[in-house]
C-alpha cells in the first residue's frame, strides 16, 4: 500500500494555481477551498512557506471595513466586495473568519498585531442565538442591520468555538475575556442534541450523523474540558454509535441485496446507518473516536487504511474522491490525508510506503499539532 | 498578490454578482433586484448575502409571502442540494405567522406535497428530515395522523430508511408521555419488521431506543433475541441480536456470559469491531 505523496503534492498545487469553472459554486466557501489545500499539503510535509508567502495579503483584504467598529470579520469571497462606503451588505461571515484564521496560522503568520481578538469575539457573540428553540447555536451571517442570519446547526458551533481557540480566548481569565459569548448556553444546545442511541444531529431528535457529531463533540471539548472526564451516558452511547460506522457487510449476516450497501465501501466508514461509505467520514468517525475513548481508536485501522489508500485515492491525478467513482476534490482530499496522518500517529507499526512524510494532525481544530504551540505563542 | 484557487469564473457568474453588486451598494429594493436574487441564487445557492438581500426585498414591497413559498418550491426541487433554502423558508412562514390576518389564510397542510416531493427524489435528504423536524415542532404535530402515515408508508417501502425510522421515533417517544398501548403497538410492529429483515441497525436501533426512553428493562427481550441469535446453532441471523443479548447479560451482572457474547461477535460475526468489543469485555471485567 502506498500513499502518494508527491502526486497529492501535486494535485493540491494545481488546485492553489486556479480551479475550474465549476467551482464557482463554491465561490461562497473560497477561504475553505484554500485552507483544504493548504493544509493538505502541510500534513504531507510539502507547504513551502516561503511560496506561499503571498496569500497573507490575501487573506487580510476579506477583512470587512465595517460601518460597525465594534466588530471585525472576514467576507467569504473577494467577489462580494462592495465599496466601503456603501458596504452594509458585505456581510461578515463566521465560517470564513474561521478559515482565513487557520490560514494565517499554517502560513505561521502572526496576525495578533493585524487583528483585534475581542472585536472578532464579539463578532462571534453576535452570531450567537440568544432565545428560543435554537439558544446557544451560531448562525453564518450577521445581516444588514447587525442581526444573525442563517440556518444555525452545529458546524456553526464548531466554527464559533474554533475561533475561540485560536483566538487565545479559552486560556484567558475571565476577566479578561471581553467578549466571550455564551458558553453555557452552546453547551446546552450541543448536549440537547445527543440522539438516545448516540451522535449528534442539528436538531433534538433528528436523525444523527457523523459529520455534525464531530462538530458537537469538537465544540464542546474545545469549550468545557470537564465534559469529557465525567463518564456520563451520552459518551458510552455515542462510542457505540461511532464503532458502528466502520462498513462491513459479511455474507454471513448480510444475504440480500440493499442498494446502499456496498462490499467496495468494507473498511470505509458512513454518515449514518445503512448509507454508503465516503472519505470525509474516516476522518469525522475517528478524530471523534479518539476525542471520546482513552482507548484509543477502536476501529480495524489496516481495514480503514486499505479503503482510503485503495478505494478513494486517485491512483492517476492523485488527491481523494469521496468514494472510489467520484473524481478528487480538495475537501475529500484535505481529509483523507488528515485521516491516514491519524491512524499513522495511532498506529506507527502499521506500515506503508509515504508514511515517513506525514505530520502530527490536531483533531479539535484539523490543523498541524505543531501550530497549537503557534497559537499559544502568538498570544503570550 | 497572488491569489491562491483562482476560480475561473463564467462570463454568466462576473455579471450576475457585479449587478447584483450594483443593486446590494445602492440597497435598491426593486423587483429588479428581486429578479437579480434569484438569477445569483441559482448560480450560488449558498450565497447568505443573496437570502438575507431577497427578505429584505419581500418586506419592503410588501410581496405575497405566499407566492414566495411557491417561488422556495420551485427553487428546492430544481437544486435538491440547495440546503439553504428550508431556513429561508423557515423564515417566511415566520413572517406569515407573525401577522395574524396572514397567519388566519396559512394551512399546515400547505408543505405536505413539497416534502412527498423532496422525500421522493432522496428519502434521506437529512436538510429536508431536519425542516420536517422543525415543522412538527413548529406546529405541534407529533400526534397527527398523517404525519405518521407518512413515516409508515416509507418505511413499509424500505425498512433500512434510518431517517423515516428516526422521524418515527422522535414522534412517538421525544416527549415523556407516550401511552402504554402505543409502546406495545410499535414492539410488536418492530418484531415484525426484525422477523423480515434480521440483520438492519436501524430497527434495532428504534427497539432499544424505545427500551432506553420507557426505562424499561432489555431483559424483556431475551426470547426474542434468541430467536435470531441462538449461539448453539451453526449460525445467527442478526449481530445486533447478539449484541444484545450481551447488554442483556450487562444488565443482569453475568460478566461471563456477556464476554462470551463480545467474543463470539468479535471471533465470527462482527469481526472488523474487534477492537470494540475488546474494550468492551475489557471495561466490565474492570468493572466487576
Amino acid at each position: 500500500m502506498k500513499l502518494l505523496i508527491d502526486k497529492h503534492a501535486r494535485y493540491f498545487q494545481l488546485c492553489l494555481n486556479s480551479l475550474p469553472q465549476k467551482a464557482q459554486s463554491e465561490d461562497s466557501n473560497k477561504l475553505a477551498l484554500v485552507y483544504f489545500n493548504l493544509y493538505g499539503l502541510a500534513l504531507i510535509g510539502k507547504l513551502d512557506l516561503e511560496k506561499c508567502s503571498g496569500y497573507v495579503d490575501y487573506v487580510y483584504q476579506h477583512l470587512i471595513p465595517l460601518q460597525d467598529l465594534l466588530i471585525q470579520a472576514f467576507r467569504s469571497s473577494n467577489t462580494f466586495a462592495l465599496d466601503s462606503s456603501k458596504n452594509d451588505y458585505d456581510l461578515p461571515n463566521l465560517s470564513s473568519t474561521f478559515f482565513a484564521l487557520a490560514i494565517l496560522l499554517v502560513l505561521e503568520e502572526d496576525f495578533s498585531s493585524k487583528i483585534d481578538r475581542h472585536k472578532i469575539m464579539n463578532f462571534v457573540s453576535r452570531c450567537q442565538v440568544k432565545d428560543g428553540l435554537e439558544k446557544g447555536a451560531f448562525r453564518p451571517v450577521l445581516d444588514c442591520n447587525g442581526n444573525p442570519y442563517g440556518e444555525s446547526d452545529l458546524r456553526l458551533c464548531y466554527v464559533a468555538a474554533s475561533i475561540r481557540t485560536i483566538l487565545g480566548y479559552d486560556k484567558l481569565p475571565a476577566s479578561e475575556r471581553v467578549n466571550d459569548f455564551d458558553i453555557a448556553a452552546l453547551e446546552a444546545f450541543i448536549l440537547d442534541k445527543v440522539a438516545i442511541a448516540g451522535g449528534l444531529s442539528s436538531a433534538a431528535c433528528a436523525e444523527a450523523h457523523s459529520g455534525l457529531t464531530f462538530c458537537g463533540i469538537a465544540a464542546l471539548k474545545q469549550i468545557s474540558r470537564e465534559h469529557f472526564l465525567s463518564g456520563a451516558n451520552w459518551i458510552d452511547s455515542t462510542i457505540e454509535w461511532l464503532a458502528h460506522r466502520q462498513v462491513d457487510y459479511p455474507d454471513l449476516l448480510y444475504k440480500e441485496d440493499y442498494e446502499f450497501y456496498d462490499s467496495i465501501d468494507e473498511g470505509g466508514f458512513n454518515g449514518r446507518p445503512n448509507k454508503f461509505a465516503d472519505t470525509c467520514y474516516s476522518w469525522w468517525v475517528m478524530a471523534l473516536m479518539q476525542m471520546l475513548c482513552h482507548d484509543g481508536l477502536l476501529f480495524d485501522l489496516p481495514r480503514a487504511l486499505e479503503y482510503l489508500l485503495g478505494v478513494t485515492q486517485h491512483k492517476l491525478m492523485g488527491g481523494f474522491g469521496k468514494d472510489g467513482q467520484a473524481f478528487p476534490d480538495p475537501f475529500h482530499s484535505f481529509l483523507g490525508i488528515a485521516s491516514i496522518a491519524l491512524i499513522h500517529q495511532n498506529a506507527p507499526d502499521l506500515e506503508f510506503e509515504g508514511m515517513e512524510s506525514l505530520q502530527p494532525v490536531d483533531v479539535e481544530l484539523v490543523i498541524l499539532k505543531k501550530l497549537r504551540d503557534f497559537i499559544d505563542q502568538l498570544w503570550s | 498578490m497572488s491569489e491562491p484557487c483562482q476560480i475561473m469564473y463564467s462570463e454568466e457568474y462576473l455579471s450576475t454578482m457585479s449587478s447584483l453588486k450594483q443593486y446590494l451598494e445602492t440597497k435598491t429594493y426593486t423587483e429588479e433586484a428581486l429578479q437579480v436574487t434569484e438569477e445569483a441564487l441559482s448560480l450560488l445557492a449558498s450565497h447568505y448575502t443573496a437570502w438575507c438581500f431577497r427578505l429584505d426585498i419581500i418586506k419592503h414591497l410588501g410581496k405575497d409571502l405566499f407566492e414566495e413559498l411557491n417561488w422556495c418550491e420551485e427553487v428546492a426541487i430544481a437544486n435538491e442540494k440547495n440546503y439553504q433554502i428550508w431556513n429561508y423558508r423557515q423564515r417566511v412562514i415566520e413572517l406569515i405567522l407573525e401577522d395574524p390576518a396572514l397567519a388566519a389564510q396559512f394551512q399546515v397542510r400547505r408543505e405536505l406535497p413539497i416534502f412527498q416531493m423532496m422525500i421522493s427524489m432522496d428519502e434521506k435528504n437529512h436538510h429536508v428530515w431536519l425542516y420536517r423536524n422543525w415543522f412538527v415542532k413548529r406546529f405541534e404535530l407529533y400526534d397527527d395522523a398523517g404525519e405518521l402515515e407518512f413515516v409508515n408508508k416509507l418505511i413499509d417501502k424500505d425498512a433500512r430508511n434510518n431517517s423515516a425510522w428516526t422521524h418515527k421515533f422522535f414522534l412517538l417517544f421525544s416527549r415523556n408521555d407516550a401511552a402504554e398501548n402505543i409502546v406495545a403497538q410499535e414492539l410488536d410492529f418492530c418484531r415484525e419488521k426484525i422477523a423480515l429483515c434480521p440483520q438492519n441497525p436501524s430497527l434495532w436501533n428504534y427497539l432499544l431506543g424505545i427500551y432506553a426512553s420507557q426505562e424499561r428493562l432489555l431483559v424483556e427481550l431475551k426470547d426474542f433475541c434468541g430467536q435470531y441469535a441462538n449461539i448453539n446453532d451453526e449460525e445467527i441471523k442478526s449481530s445486533f441480536a447478539l449484541e444484545t443479548l450481551a447488554k442483556i447479560a450487562v444488565e443482569q451482572n453475568d460478566v461471563l456470559l456477556a464476554c462470551r457474547y463480545y467474543d463470539l461477535l468479535l471471533q465470527k460475526y462482527d469481526p472488523i469491531r474487534a477492537s470494540y468489543w475488546n474494550y468492551l469485555s475489557k471495561k466490565i471485567l474492570l468493572n466487576t
